[in-house]
């Protein structure tokens, strides 16, 4: 199985583990205590403020309290109290039956609310016409003067007292008695001149108010103190207790499973990381294996390495001979296989000096510098007589199409200098300069180098242009590659003044001691690239010897370790 | 785990047990004393503290609530904005005249398009302590008060969806608002705006409340006389509380048919019948308070009284059914005009 559906695979199992315990756990907490205890103690508040208005209802209508601001303070509070009933209850849970008792609560305290209204204004009115009734007696009994202890001043006082123990007691016995009185004063208007009988239609008119009001007020205050409140909270505590001890009970059964599920959770965490330990024991143990086997291969491909520079360092001439010449040759790869190139190569009729630097370094660089020396060589065994700009011709066609198929983007920078038996040295190829130190007038040339780099296209023709330079006896050519020039130190390049330094002390030295002396002078330098040096001093001016015409590389043969020798 | 179950099971138990006690402790003590200490307060028995207040059955008024400052300026500038209204004129201070005693002084007030109400404005001040709002009492809260003359056609003629509009639209007040409320400009804020304004609306100082206070000197003679007349003949018996009435409704004419004697009765005189539409309800309207009543005429929901003394009179017949000599409603209106108090500071108009 892939990383990727491994991946999915555990974060779909995570997620599966974090949606099962989140709904265990809201589910555990369906039963919230803290909204519960909210709940109780809101209808608990009703069941106060109802009682407390009951009482100030009943304070209102027997006169211990005089006005009604304590009542609509209470009745407002109620509506809140109301208000966080449903609120809170609803907060819990409902159900249809909850649903119903609250209702029935609501149209309950609307009734209460209802009832107290009328109440109020009733009980004004009868207490109105109670507190005026004995100040009107007492006005109309002034107004008959001395007829006052008569019959209508006894039924007129009668009149009040039965009226007052009415309002006091308010039985069908005390009614009767305060209807009768009221009958019997009434009777008795047709007698009376006009302005007492007002005053006693003023009487009666509220003799007979507390008549209709005394019933009426208290049939409010039965409505407005009533317990049909009480009843209804009380039909809606049960139902919400109930509902609630349901909702505890499934709370506590998934909090169990919520434990249960926990624990699973944590022993499967744990045989999780037991596994993965094991794992990670086997793993540490495979890159141990793969490391040493690494290890082993890397020594392969060293011992490889170290084949191919021996392959190299075989091909190229370390000590190079030149038929009258002292001659000395130095390579410093940068890594193991450079990719500088030097070779002598002697045929029949010439002496072939060639020096060229690959385009980078390692193993690739070295190939190719192999394949160059290769093509060289072959293309000089078939023509002997080539001049030095129709060999880069041939040796590029071949480098191009093999650099090609390498699929390396490589190329190469060489000069080709044939020497011929008169001592002209023809030379073709863009590379380093060529330095000659003369030495008859002592001074040092630089011979620059033109034409094409090879590798870069097929057809080179006409891109070399063969020129000529000749040495005379004691002169110095001294030919080598960038690494020598672009050594380092301290931020400077060793350069071509660098070489002009060394070769300036170089007259009546020997090729070795003059290579010697340049690599003298690279101390402290640091060679970022192969450094290839070869020195050849023209000893005399003499014909090239016919016996040096074999192509074969020149470290194949036999050489003394001092030139001088 | 059975343990841990039980041990978590005993802890759980536990702080519903302490949770339950705190809720019970909480519900059993502070509001059951804040009740008993109102029982106290109105119920003149020997249980009642003799130094808790007077047994009178009226009461100063209180302090004014505490309102958020910001809130206070953007309710009062609610207040005077006649663009609230359909044609942006009329503003709550049209018809309720802060300088003018929180009425307009006519019969009838005039709505937008010069259109004419149905019933007299009643004050906006002290109407915070009224018990419901309106005549009619159809709003149990200011904040409910509200929306009914903002749609009111013949009123303010507009509606929440175009008030809105233009509260949000005006960058003045979404300022204020986001400065008032987290949520900006609502309907429930800018109810609530001018609700609390209008709960500053307190005509404290009068010379009756300093009386009340302990000031003898307060009431002239007159005045004290008019008071225990006021108590004697029967007004107490509707007018009475803190805001000497409106806790409470009560029918116009009890002893007395006060509409069939005045006449050419509308439906704005069947009160509190056209909210509850119960037979019991009809004539029947909230008691007005009498508080600064000497600012408010005419009086009445039909604003049929232009003065105090016919005003004293119709009660005394109607209501009271009893006749009154002319040094008595001389006394009334002198007690009457002792409840008005101070108008300003919040009274006074907004920048």
């Amino acid at each position: 199985m892939s990383s990727a559906r491994w991946f999915t695979l555990i974060g779909g199992l995570f997620a599966l583990a974090f949606g099962v315990s989140a709904l265990l756990y809201l589910r555990s907490r369906s039963a919230d205590f803290d909204s519960h205890t909210r709940a109780v103690a809101a209808i608990g508040n009703v069941r106060h403020l109802d009682r407390l208005l009951s009482e100030q209802v009943l304070a209102a209508r027997f006169g211990l309290l005089n006005q009604y601001d304590p009542l609509t303070a209470t009745e407002q509070e109620l509506a809140e109290a109301e208000r966080a009933v449903h609120a809170r209850v609803g907060a819990v849970g409902t159900t249809p039956e909850i649903e119903t008792a609250l209702a029935e609560l609501d149209h309950a305290l609307a009734e209460r609310r209802s009832a107290l209204e009328h109440f109020k204004a009733e009980n004004s009115v009868l207490k109105n016409s109670l507190r005026y009734l004995p100040t009107a007696g007492e006005e109309l009994t002034n107004e008959l003067g001395p007829n006052a202890n008569g019959p209508l001043g006894r039924d007129v006082n009668a009149l009040v007292r039965a009226a007052l123990v009415y309002n006091l007691i308010g039985d069908q016995s005390t009614r009767a008695a305060h209807l009768a009185a009221v009958t019997r004063v009434a009777a008795e208007r047709s007698a009376l001149p006009k302005d007492v009988g007002a005053d006693l239609e003023l009487l009666l008119a509220h003799a007979r108010v507390i008549g209709e009001r005394q019933p009426s007020v208290d049939g409010w205050l039965r409505r407005a103190a009533n317990e049909e409140v009480s009843d209804r909270l009380g039909v809606l505590e049960r139902l919400y207790q109930g509902r609630f001890s349901e909702s505890a009970t499934t709370a506590n059964e998934y909090r169990k499973v919520l434990y249960a599920w926990s624990l699973f959770l944590v022993l499967a965490v744990a045989l999780a990381g037991i596994q993965l330990r094991k794992l990670y024991a086997g793993l540490e143990q495979r890159v141990a294996e793969r490391t040493a086997e690494l290890g082993r291969a890397l020594d392969a491909l060293w011992g490889e390495m170290k084949l191919a520079r021996r392959i190299q360092e075989a091909l190229v001439p370390n000590e190079p001979v030149l038929a009258g010449c002292d001659v000395a040759a130095s390579m410093k790869p940068a890594e193991q296989v450079g990719g500088d190139y030097y070779d002598v190569v002697h045929t029949k009729t010439h002496e072939w000096i060639l020096i060229g630097d690959v385009s980078g370094h390692g193993v690739p660089a070295g190939l190719v510098m192999m394949m160059c020396q290769t093509a060289v060589r072959t293309a000089l065994q078939r023509d002997p007589e080539l001049m030095p700009d129709r060999l880069l011709v041939l040796v590029n066609a071949v480098l191009t199409q093999n650099i090609r198929q390498l699929g390396e983007d490589k190329y190469m920078t060489i000069t080709a200098l044939r020497r011929d038996a008169g001592g002209g040295i023809w030379f073709a190829g863009a590379h380093q300069d060529i330095f000659i130190c003369r030495a008859e007038s002592d001074e040092i040339e630089a011979i620059e180098t033109a034409g094409l780099w090879l590798g870069l296209r097929d057809d080179a023709e006409g891109a070399f242009v063969p020129r000529e330079l000749k040495l005379n006896a004691g002169d110095l050519l001294v030919l080598h590659t960038d690494g020598v020039t672009e050594a380092m130190r301290d931020g400077a390049m060793f350069d071509t003044s660098g070489m002009r330094r060394a070769l300036a002390r170089a007259k009546g030295k020997t090729a070795r001691q003059v290579l010697d002396d340049v690599h003298r002078a690279l101390d402290g330098f640091e060679l970022n690239d192969d450094a290839t040096l070869l020195v050849i001093r023209q000893l005399e001016s003499m014909p090239l010897s016919a016996k040096s015409g074999e192509t074969q590389p020149a470290s194949l043969r036999p050489v003394s370790p001092d030139p001088a020798t | 785990m059975k343990r841990a179950l039980r041990f978590a099971g005993a802890l759980t138990a536990l702080a519903v047990v302490c949770a339950t006690a705190s809720c019970s402790e909480n519900r059993t003590t502070a509001p059951r004393a804040e009740r008993e200490a109102m029982a106290a307060k109105a119920l003149p028995s020997s249980a009642a503290p003799a130094a808790t207040t007077s047994r009178e059955p009226l009461g100063a008024l209180p302090e004014p609530a505490k309102i958020d400052p910001a809130v206070l300026a953007l309710g009062r500038r609610l207040f005077h904005e006649p663009r609230l209204s359909g044609d942006a004129k009329v503003a709550c201070a049209s018809c309720h005249d802060l300088a003018k005693g929180g009425v307009d002084g006519r019969k009838l007030s005039t709505g937008v398009d010069g259109r004419l109400g149905l019933v007299n404005a009643p004050t906006v001040y002290n109407a915070a302590l009224n018990f419901v709002q309106f005549w009619d009492g159809r709003a149990a809260t200011l904040e409910e008060q509200i929306g009914f003359p903002i749609t009111n056609p013949v009123e303010m003629g507009s509606s929440w969806d175009k008030v809105l509009a233009f509260l949000a639209g005006e960058p003045s007040y979404s300022a204020a608002f986001k400065a008032s409320f987290p949520d900006g400009v609502t309907e429930a804020n800018t109810r609530r705006a001018i609700a609390d304004f209008e709960r500053t609306l307190l005509t404290r100082n009068s010379p009756f409340d300093r009386y009340l206070g302990g000031d003898e000197h307060a009431l002239d003679p007159e005045a004290r006389t008019g008071y225990e007349t006021f108590k004697s003949v029967g007004c107490i018996a509707c007018h009475q509380g803190r805001n000497v009435g409106g806790n409470m409704f009560q029918k116009f004419g009890v002893l007395g048919d006060y509409f069939k004697d005045r006449g050419h009765v509308t439906d704005a005189d069947y009160g509190r019948f056209n909210v509850t539409h119960l037979e019991s309800d009809r004539f029947v309207f909230r008691v007005p308070s009498l508080r600064n009543v000497e600012r408010t005429a005419p009086y009445f929901h039909d604003g049929s009284a232009a003065t105090l003394n016919q005003a004293v009179q119709v009660m005394a017949r109607y209501q009271l059914g009893r006749k009154l000599g002319d040094d008595q409603v001389s006394a009334l209106i002198a007690f009457l005009k002792s409840l008005s108090g101070d108008l300003a500071p919040a009274g006074e108009k907004p920048e």
